[in-house]
């Protein structure tokens, strides 16, 4: 059953009593809260997300409780509070931004608690078996791009979690609502009109924010991982073209470590997995002024860059050998996509 | 006192226990282990195959997280011992290492699973200045520039307000003495330094101390510097101690008459209760009744001493701590401070206090 199958009032009752219940991706997170509003955010944007219903048999990962004030902060100025277990580094929201701290909030806890996985700050999206990763800091574009590239076919896996398993070195989705901020909100409803946007939230920290409805073709394949296949550093400017520069094995291991929100905690593990991806995935930074393009361009790269299925372990200092093929240890060439 | 023991108790006594429960408990395990800060040693717990193959996948990645985590913050914490000795190369002079991350260098089951953050240093009381310079030479700084603050620091605490270093943003507590020099026990420093011991292992010039004063520091931390909100962690703690130390009978025979030399009897004393309590820690009977004799509290506050603690640390329900626990600690917290100043001082404290948060909330 999918949490956009009940109503309203069932999902109310279920927040304010023994609690709502869902899976995303490795994760279920299970919610309790009074905030009013959250169940129609919830119905529009979790639509297609499973829902789990009790007997409960197995644990929940992340218990989160919405609070509202107590006292005079309950009617006045109201306020809401984040909970999951543990001391939270939130300051209360408005208790109408329920929605993004909740968003933030269980960002939050995946990234400073699932450290069995190395988690990546880029965007992920599947094509061809393999993922797409979009490593960049805030304002790049990753976000925009990714909830654009996921409305033209492409399975998205996250706009911003990217969680690698480091024995494997498969990435699992962990699909949820896009956050767009301020100007990517408008971008996205011209570049597709029947996109499902939640509200709007003004005078968010990060200005205003809007959350976009995850493709439900996205959401049913949230169980099948894939490995990884190419790593493109997006930078939007305005006005510009799109231009590919390739960039060498160290230079994709830093866009990696350095966009990872548990790379130190990892400690050697997380190197070995990030060298591995470095190694065998090409890397690019790319410039683009428009979402088209961009994608077109990108659909034209990962069509051509071939990236061998069953990478082999990185070249020790072996003499070459005149029977074998020279092992697949450089990018291969990239053609006609400078412009 | 009910009958019915919580399951984070049941697989803290007995980690089997955790493979046989159904996914409502051991939620309610899990939750709680995070909460208390145990879910680290909970992993190391399940990690004999035995224990971890039968476990379900979520189960295991959970803990798998935590244990990752654990393992990151010992990094940390060796990092930052060494980091200490270079800051304070050349000094020949006893610097002891306290808590956890004594517990971490001297690889004591103490130590496992544990989110050692701080490292707590001891010294002698006239070496303070000069420890301290170094360390502020050495990139670390005062945290607490409050006038007040530093005031109350350095003339009635038993540490110089914590420092912070500038680049890792990691603390050290330099402490003169284990309580605070106010309070109504005083344990002497100077025993303290003479009974300590070096760390095995070669890794640091740290020192620890005895087996018998790490345990009664743990007692008196717990019990007089008012923060219950880690209790059970710090009994746990004092369980591992007993337990591991406790193998050797001088360390019992040796406990009590310390506690009196210390004059730590009744921190000592419900130690022992406690312990015993949540973890059935095997403790000599005639230890018990020795720090019964010497450190027990009358009647009335034993039964209120007993309830307080019971609200405080006893596990419960996961989900946001209820009204009674956080009134429990509330009270423990007047208590701890009650015990380290005189009336008067408290009062004034109190409101200084009071009035600095109401700054900082309207400031906010």
């Amino acid at each position: 059953m999918k949490i956009g199958e009940l109503s309203r009032q069932e999902i109310t009752a279920r927040l304010k009593g023994p609690g709502l219940r869902w899976r995303t991706g490795p994760f279920t997170i299970h919610l309790k809260t009074s905030a009013p509003n959250l169940a129609d955010h919830l119905r529009v944007l979790y639509q297609s997300h499973p829902l789990l219903n009790p007997p409960y048999d197995e644990v929940g990962d992340f218990h989160i409780h919405l609070s509202r004030g107590m006292g005079v902060r309950r009617w006045w100025r109201p306020k809401v509070y984040f909970k999951a277990d543990a001391p939270s580094p939130f300051s209360p929201f408005p208790l109408d931004h329920a929605l993004p701290l909740l968003e933030w909030g269980t960002n939050y806890c995946i990234a400073s608690r699932a450290h069995q996985y190395l988690i990546l700050h880029t965007g992920a999206v599947e094509r061809n078996g393999r993922v797409l990763l979009l490593p960049g800091l805030p304002g790049s574009g990753k976000s925009t791009l990714t909830a654009a590239l996921s409305l033209r076919g492409w399975r998205l896996f996250s706009d911003e979690f990217a969680l690698v398993r480091p024995g494997t070195g498969r990435i699992a989705p962990l699909v949820r609502p896009i956050a767009l901020k301020n100007e990517s909100i408008a971008a996205i409803r011209r570049f597709d009109s029947n996109a499902q946007l939640g509200p709007e939230f003004p005078n968010t920290r990060k200005g205003t924010v809007a959350h976009l409805r995850p493709p439900p073709a996205s959401v049913a394949a949230d169980q099948q991982p894939a490995p990884p296949g190419w790593i493109v550093c997006p930078s939007f400017e305005r006005g510009s073209s799109v231009t590919f520069e390739p960039l060498t094995q160290d230079q994709g291991f830093f866009q990696l470590a350095g966009n990872a929100f548990n790379y130190e905690v990892q400690g050697a593990r997380g190197f070995r997995a990030v060298a591995q991806m470095a190694h065998h995935c090409p890397t690019w930074k790319m410039t683009f002024g428009n979402l088209e393009e961009a994608i077109e361009a990108l659909e034209k790269l990962t069509d051509e860059v071939q990236v061998p299925m069953k990478p082999s372990p990185p070249a020790k200092a072996d003499p070459p050998s005149e029977t074998t093929p020279p092992p697949q240890t450089q990018h291969p060439p990239l053609t006609g996509i400078e412009r | 006192m009910n009958q019915v023991i919580h399951p984070l108790l049941r697989v803290l006594r007995s980690p089997d226990r955790l493979l046989e429960m159904s996914a409502d408990d051991q939620d309610q395990v899990l939750r709680l282990a995070r909460r208390n800060g145990l879910l680290g040693r909970l992993a190391i717990l399940m990690r004999p195959a035995q224990r971890w193959n039968p476990l379900s996948e979520k189960v295991r990645d959970i803990l798998e997280g935590a244990h990752i985590e654990a393992d990151e913050h010992l990094r940390r914490l060796r990092w930052e011992v060494g980091r200490l000795e270079r800051a304070l190369h050349g000094m020949e002079i006893p610097v002891v290492l306290l808590k956890g991350a004594a517990f971490a260098m001297a690889k004591l089951p103490a130590a496992r699973g544990r989110l050692v953050a701080d490292v707590d240093l001891l010294v002698a009381e006239a070496h303070m200045p000069m420890v301290e310079q170094a360390l502020l030479k050495s990139g670390w700084a005062h945290m607490k520039t409050d006038a007040y603050d530093q005031q109350y620091y350095r003339e009635w605490m038993h540490e110089i307000p914590p420092l912070r270093h500038r680049e890792r943003d990691s603390e050290v507590d330099l402490h003169r003495n284990i309580l605070p020099l106010t309070s109504r026990l005083s344990p002497s420093a100077e025993a303290l330094l003479s009974e300590t011991h070096s760390i095995p292992g070669g890794e640091t010039r740290f020192l620890a101390l005895s087996p018998v004063d790490m345990t009664l520091h743990a007692a008196a931390h717990l019990f007089y510097d008012g923060d219950f909100g880690k209790g059970l962690r710090e009994l746990v703690d004092l369980n591992d101690l007993m337990r591991y130390f406790g193998r050797t009978p001088s360390y019992w025979q040796a406990l009590t008459p310390r506690a009196v030399e210390l004059e730590l009897t009744r921190p000592l004393y419900y130690a022992l209760r406690h312990v015993r309590r949540l973890f059935n820690t095997p403790i000599p009977i005639s230890v018990m009744e020795s720090a019964e004799q010497h450190g027990a509290p009358m009647l009335p506050i034993r039964l209120t001493m007993d309830l307080l603690i019971h609200l405080a640390v006893d596990p419960n329900e996961a989900g946001p701590p209820g009204w009674s626990e956080q009134s429990a600690r509330f009270l423990l917290y007047i208590r701890a401070h009650w015990l380290r100043m005189p009336p008067l001082m408290l009062g004034k404290h109190l409101w200084r206090k009071w009035r600095m948060g109401r700054q900082n909330h309207v400031r906010s």
